[in-house]
């Protein structure tokens, strides 16, 4: 399994796509510090050119790290189903099980350092540019962050258990989009409506880590309460364990 | 034959996809040390054969040995074993000969960083190891699905069509580092194709299979017997004749076909008793011909049998 884990960082750190990927994760995050601060230089009572607004951009939209799985997902698998790579682990003697978990773990980690440069560039370049508006909106994206780690990791054991299942990267992205995102998406609108569906909608991943309700100070987030926090986490644990048995039920039927 | 001088035992091996049959029944025996040669037209069944053994799909019923290995757990231990080309050989497009070779180096264990390098350089692709795999032509793809195989120093290597895509020169080259490795380091191999000629002079056992069944299992040198000179011999009583031919000449080695034509094997040094025999008995004699049969004609021949 180590060697497995060993083999898939070499791969993944040797091809350009995840370097380009947090290249261009990077470059949006001190995009929008510079445009805020260039407003300033155009418009001296700008009020948005501070840290509290640019930090809360992005834990506004954690959901941008959970499409950020998928695609590094994609990364990951590389379509080997297609490029027939995974036969010459199974004619080896790997098991498919073994298979599919280093693929999760590496892909975990390489969405991981995507997202600390990120937030390190989105950071620094916000005390380096930016009004400061204190540490506190700093933790509290670091605090949104920690929240959302295991939907994320839900969404990469998602993404890359249903490319096994579908046979195609196609297939699994069409159908994590589904899964992640249009069935919870459908479900909260029928929330509106019916009051199982609006409790069944609290718990999916999607719109815990996408939402954001303006408060009389700033914004309220899923996990601003310890009790959101801590669902936040309860659910995210709860889609891993869904999504990683059925990643092993597909890849062990899986036949190449 | 002792079952540590097998290391692949097939038993009643069937797979089947939907409605078609892939591998109808198979019995086989691959014995330690062979060059053992899988023939059949495509859609045979030797490539789902090589894959059930490796692990690619799974059979439908049956059972099979690797080394004495009969189950999940043990058969993935004794696969480590193993080098195998499936199909086309597969490997990461964006990544060069040696980057691809480097990771299955590391994924399988294999100590030293020189074995890249030093395998490349024995399938002759030395020059080209930093050649993105996309960008190479069929015949360096197998070069480098063989520079796999050889990576972890295999005992048993699994060829499904290997010299696919390579030209004449290349054929002869890795026919030779075959035919070496199994004479200096006892390498077994397990080798598919659906032209027997590309296997005459290498396989020491061939099977033959056909709609997925195997037709025949037959060494090389009982089949060259076989397709040397022959008598050809059509009588007006032929279950008669060859009851005579083991009674009055001793001749075992003879085979009736459908159409009543026998084939007498080797070179009878008294033709003429053959013939006399026949008009000493009252059988009328049609035809006496000595004929030559050719390995393809063989192989043919047992086909057009097994499918009528």
């Amino acid at each position: 399994m180590t060697n497995c884990i060993k083999s898939e960082f070499y791969r993944v750190f040797h091809t350009k796509s995840v370097y380009l990927l947090t290249g261009a994760c990077l470059l949006a995050a001190l995009l929008l510090n510079v445009v805020l601060w260039v407003m300033t230089i155009f418009e001296p009572d700008f009020p948005w050119a501070t840290t509290k607004f640019s930090l809360s951009m992005l834990e506004s939209a954690m959901y941008i790290p959970l499409f950020l799985s998928a695609v590094m997902g994609s990364v990951v698998v590389s379509d080997e189903l297609k490029h027939r790579t995974i036969n010459n682990s199974i004619a080896f003697g790997l098991s498919r099980e073994q298979i599919y978990l280093s693929k999760v773990i590496v892909g975990i980690a390489a969405s991981a350092v995507c997202l600390l440069v990120t937030e390190a560039g989105l950071i620094g370049s916000g005390y380096l540019l930016l009004e400061n508006s204190g540490l506190a909106y700093t933790l509290s994206l670091l605090k949104g962050t920690a929240a959302c780690v295991p939907a994320w990791i839900a969404g990469m054991a998602a993404f890359v258990s249903l490319y096994y299942a579908t046979g195609k990267e196609s297939g699994g992205i069409w159908s994590w989009m589904l899964i992640m995102v249009a069935v919870p998406a459908a479900v909260s609108i029928l929330g509106m409506k019916f009051e199982l569906c609006a409790r069944l909608s609290s718990w999916m991943l999607y719109t815990l880590v996408s939402y954001t309700k303006p408060n009389e100070e700033w914004l309220t987030f899923s996990w601003s309460t310890t009790a959101g926090f801590l669902k936040c986490q309860e659910a995210g644990i709860i889609g891993i364990s869904l999504f990683v048995v059925l990643g092993i039920l597909a890849i062990r039927r899986r036949e190449l | 034959m002792t079952n540590s001088n097998v290391i692949i035992q097939a038993h009643q091996l069937t797979k089947q996809y939907g409605q078609a049959l892939a591998l109808d029944h198979v019995d086989l025996s691959v014995p330690k040390g062979s060059i053992y040669g899988l023939v059949g037209n495509n859609g045979a069944g030797k490539t789902t054969l090589l894959k059930i053994i490796l692990g690619q799909v799974f059979p439908t019923s049956g059972s099979f040995s690797l080394w004495e290995a009969q189950e999940e757990t043990a058969w993935r231990r004794n696969r480590r074993r193993c080098g195998a080309i499936i199909e086309a050989p597969g490997f990461y497009p964006n990544m060069t000969a040696a980057q691809n070779l480097e990771y299955y180096r590391i994924q399988r264990g294999i100590p030293g960083k020189e074995k890249v390098p030093e395998k490349l350089k024995e399938v002759g692709l030395a020059g080209a190891a930093h050649k993105k795999f996309g960008q190479m032509s069929l015949g360096m793809k197998q070069r480098l699905g063989l520079a796999l195989a050889l990576l972890g120093e295999p005992e048993l290597l699994l060829l499904d069509e290997p010299i696919n895509g390579l030209d004449p020169a290349g054929i002869m080259e890795i026919r030779g580092l075959l035919q070496k490795l199994n004479r200096e380091k006892r390498i077994t191999i397990l080798i598919s194709s659906h032209i027997l000629a590309e296997l005459e002079n290498m396989a020491t056992d061939y099977a033959f299979l056909s709609k997925g069944k195997v037709i025949q299992q037959i060494s090389a040198q009982r089949l060259h017997e076989l397709c040397g000179t022959y008598l050809e011999l059509r009588v007006t009583e032929p279950e008669r004749y060859a009851a005579l031919l083991e009674k009055e000449l001793r001749q075992t080695d003879y085979k009736v076909l459908p159409d009543g034509t026998i084939h007498i094997s080797g070179q009878p040094e008294d033709v003429t008793a053959y013939g006399r025999l026949a008009v000493e008995q009252g059988i009328g004699l049609l035809a006496l011909e000595r004929r030559e049969m050719q390995l393809e004609d063989y192989y043919m021949h047992l086909t057009e049998e097994a499918e009528r």
